[in-house]
């Protein structure tokens, strides 16, 4: 009888197999830090970011084999004039709480992070719209103030997730900081503040159901215990490996280690226009000196173990408008040396090399790598290194980071190169320490040209100005590199979003 | 009696004022949360704006004034970050840290108090000098260590334990034993030379010398009086508590109090740190109090309004 019972059963899954659509197992992922907030309009910070993705749909997702800008909650987004942007958007979607997706959910969300009493942080990233208007059930109309190119990397924003506005409306704002509503892939079960966020499936996702069927984002501030609970099975997914870690984590044979290259771009900002004060640094031939002086190369291959990609303008190979036909300029220290003596410092000279503890990979070893390069050509460095994020920025923007600057930027995920430039170079920006009225307008026709082929060739030039000029000594790009248990498909993503929802049972 | 209650209160309130003006200060010259809040990308205007918004950028004297007269009535502000009351994000994580502290210190109670009798019964031999040594290397040890080495062993190796977190009463033994750990040998220590202090008395002796059997000299003689040292020090290592408590939350995934206000102050979330840390100080200044009251039951000729005159 038992047999039979058991043969039936076995049938039955056989039957419901190839299907294969039930969510099963479930997954833990542990980060660094909690998210402060689970609603997505309210943060900036990236581990709220990685929960929201779950939780939350976006209008546009991104590839994940181009990194472009795809359909996601809008099927299409289309260029009326040039003023005008049509969203049409997918049928049939409903939020966790039954409430429909639809035109007025669009309207509501953009009209939320754009409301000043609002206080959104993002909503600097949305002060291009002038209005948000409903044409229809599915069809949203975006008018904007100004040509805007970059709708398409904006309507992706990780933090952009669409809310329901009947329930945040009922609910109030504090509420839905706390019990989070969204049309994505998983349900938010519940939050234990500072621990852990559990998650489970929602089996009418509209793209179909995830394969795992309960998820959780648990906080583990330490790396040493992220890695303990990987190998010995408490938690599968875990993110900033340090890359000394990695032969360990391989040799587990419980997990392995996947990298990828991912949007930040590290590189050597010098203060051509002297913002800080008097400097050397103003003439171009001792910013070409530095250039040749240091071996990028050999940083990338011995500091990093490979785990990087070279840029030659400071610009992310993956990102739209990135000039591959520009190389970087070679290691000479020779040529370096004469450059110097030309520019009138036969005997060296002696400049500030800023850094920071924050998004760079083994910072303090790459600053003792480029000192080391540049005491070869008589470059003599006194480093100021700020162990505060905060500081580091206010000194930033304060015109205080004179010398050299060990910096990297992230685009805030925008994969467009307006998103590094604009606010390097345009005079007046927060972070521009070489200006030149050439850039100034250069930047703002990238701007506000919407043609792709037109803004191509503008940032071209400008690479190959800001090259010429050595106003950067350009670096790498970096690696995200994560490790996950040797039971799951699952890939690290170039935008830092941890795809869990994608992930898929070996 | 009531003097005394009363004393130690407007002095507890003195600490905590003088605390929170030392915390503010810091935190103010060190760095800013305006910075964090917002995009990198964020213009001068967006940074100004939201400065307008919390406040900042109004004179440091009259900022710390509103602060002040907010706590006063119990109000800490909201977190810059979730708009939540500090004092509700506060009081939520109290519950994990008084669990995660007071397993620690039964903990190194139940190290110390027999350990440091026995070494200072057995004063010289070979138990003494184990436990000396053992209480030196304990104290060299950075809790942070400990508390990785406990995780590799007893959760990687052994898979006995899970490595971190908050839940069921397997996840307390690992961060329970790293803060007792961390507590035992000075506590230790004390309670060996209490003891050693009350063994030498004439009391003591006049005992001995009575024909009282050296067990009941030990249990009624020695101990409830080398208790009265050991109970004071306790209350002083309450703040040590709190401190390798801090660690400890990090270390173990523990989601306390300490482990909030370290974010906070990574964050410059004002309100939180400054709520965090008034109250952590009052805990401390109770459990001192606490200590004092315990003192005089143990020992009626103490009288505290003479002590602390």
């Amino acid at each position: 009888m038992l047999r039979i019972v058991a043969l039936v059963a076995l049938a039955l899954v056989v039957a419901a197999g190839p299907a294969g659509a039930q969510p099963r197992g479930q997954v833990t992922v542990a980060l660094g830090s909690d998210t402060s907030t689970q609603d997505p309009h309210m943060h900036t910070e990236r581990m709220g970011i990685i929960i929201n993705q779950h939780i939350f749909d976006t209008l546009l997702t991104r590839d994940t084999r181009t990194w472009q800008p795809a359909p996601h909650l809008a099927e299409s987004v289309r260029g009326i004039d040039s003023l005008t942007w049509e969203l049409k958007l997918r049928r049939g979607v409903t939020f966790h709480n039954g409430e429909p997706f639809n035109a007025e959910s669009v309207k509501f969300s953009f009209d939320r992070v754009l409301n000043p009493d609002q206080k959104s942080p993002i909503r600097g990233n949305f002060t291009w719209i002038k209005s948000v208007d409903v044409v229809d059930e599915h069809t949203v109309r975006i008018t904007t103030h100004k040509p805007y190119p970059l709708i398409h990397e904006i309507l992706t924003f990780g933090n952009f997730g669409m809310v329901p506005p009947r329930y945040v409306k009922e609910k109030g704002d504090a509420h839905f900081a706390r019990n989070p509503v969204g049309t994505g892939p998983f349900r938010f079960v519940e939050w234990r503040k500072g621990e852990a966020t559990v998650l489970e499936a929602n089996e009418k996702y509209w793209k179909g159901a995830p394969a795992v069927r309960r998820l959780t984002f648990r906080v583990i501030p330490e790396t040493a215990t992220q890695i303990a609970e990987l190998l010995s099975g408490g938690v599968d997914i875990i993110r900033a490996v340090p890359p000394d870690q990695i032969p360990a984590i391989e040799r587990s044979g419980v997990a392995r280690v996947t990298a990828t290259r991912i949007l930040r771009v590290v590189y050597l900002q010098l203060d051509g226009d002297g913002r800080a004060g008097r400097t050397p640094l103003t003439d171009v031939r001792v910013r070409r000196a530095i250039n040749h002086a240091i071996n990028v190369d050999e940083i990338m291959a011995k500091v990093l173990g490979g785990k990087a990609v070279r840029t030659a303008t400071g610009n992310n190979p993956m990102v739209f408008g990135y000039d591959d036909s520009i190389t970087p300029y070679a290691y000479d220290p020779a040529r370096a040396r004469k450059l110097l003596a030309e520019a009138g410092f036969p005997n060296g000279l002696e400049l500030t090399l800023n850094t920071y503890t924050g998004s760079i990979v083994a910072v303090d070893q790459v600053a003792q790598a480029i000192q080391g390069y540049l005491a070869e050509v008589g470059v003599r460095t006194r480093v100021r290194h700020f162990a505060d994020v905060g500081q580091y920025l206010a000194s930033f923007r304060g015109s205080k980071l004179d010398g050299m600057t060990l910096a990297s930027w992230g685009y805030n995920s925008v994969f467009d190169s307006d998103a590094i430039y604009y606010i390097h170079f345009v005079k007046g920006q927060p972070y521009a320490y070489n200006t030149s009225p050439e850039m100034d307008a250069l930047l703002e026709e990238g701007r506000a040209t919407v043609d792709p082929k037109k803004r191509r060739e503008i940032y071209a030039k400008f690479q190959r100005l800001i090259v010429d000029q050595a106003y950067w000594v350009p670096m790498y790009a970096q690696f995200t590199i994560e490790a996950v248990s040797t039971k799951l498909n699952y890939e690290a993503s170039s935008d830092e979003i941890m795809r869990v929802y994608a992930a898929t049972w070996k | 009696m009531w003097t005394f209650l009363v004393r130690r209160l407007v002095r507890a309130l003195l600490v905590c004022l003088g605390i929170s003006l030392i915390t503010f200060a810091l935190l103010h010259v060190v760095g800013d949360p305006v910075l964090l809040l917002l995009p990198q990308s964020a213009s001068d205007e967006d940074v100004r704006l939201l400065e307008e918004k919390l406040g900042l950028d109004r004179p440091l004297w009259v900022q710390y004034g509103r602060f002040l007269a907010d706590a006063l009535r119990g109000d800490f502000g909201r977190s810059l970050f979730t708009q939540e009351s500090a004092l509700a994000l506060i009081l939520e994580r109290m519950p994990a840290t008084l669990e995660l502290t007071v397993a620690g210190m039964l903990v190194g109670l139940v190290i110390a108090i027999p350990l440091g009798v026995l070494s200072a019964i057995r004063r010289g031999s070979l138990t003494d000098r184990l436990c000396t040594v053992g209480a030196v290397a304990g104290q060299a040890m950075p809790i942070f260590w400990l508390g990785i080495m406990l995780i590799i062993v007893f959760a990687v190796l052994l898979r006995w334990l899970p490595a971190s977190g908050r839940g069921s009463p397997a996840h307390l033994v690992l961060p329970a034993i790293t803060l007792g750990a961390y507590l035992a040998p000075l506590t230790m220590r004390l309670t060996r030379s209490g003891v050693l202090d009350v063994l030498t008395q004439d009391y003591i002796r006049t005992a001995r010398a009575k024909g009282v059997g050296e067990r009941w000299v030990l249990y009624k003689h020695a101990l409830r009086n080398a208790a009265i040292p050991i109970v004071t020090i306790l209350g002083v290592q309450f703040g040590r508590l709190l401190g390798g408590a801090v660690v400890t939350e990090t270390v173990f995934a523990w989601p306390g109090v300490a482990s909030l206000a370290v974010k906070a102050i990574r964050t410059y979330d004002y309100p939180v740190v400054q709520g965090a840390v008034v109250l952590l100080a009052l805990l401390i200044v109770l459990a001192n109090l606490v200590a004092d009251l315990v003192v005089t039951w143990l020992d009626p000729r103490i009288r505290l309004e003479e002590r602390h005159a």
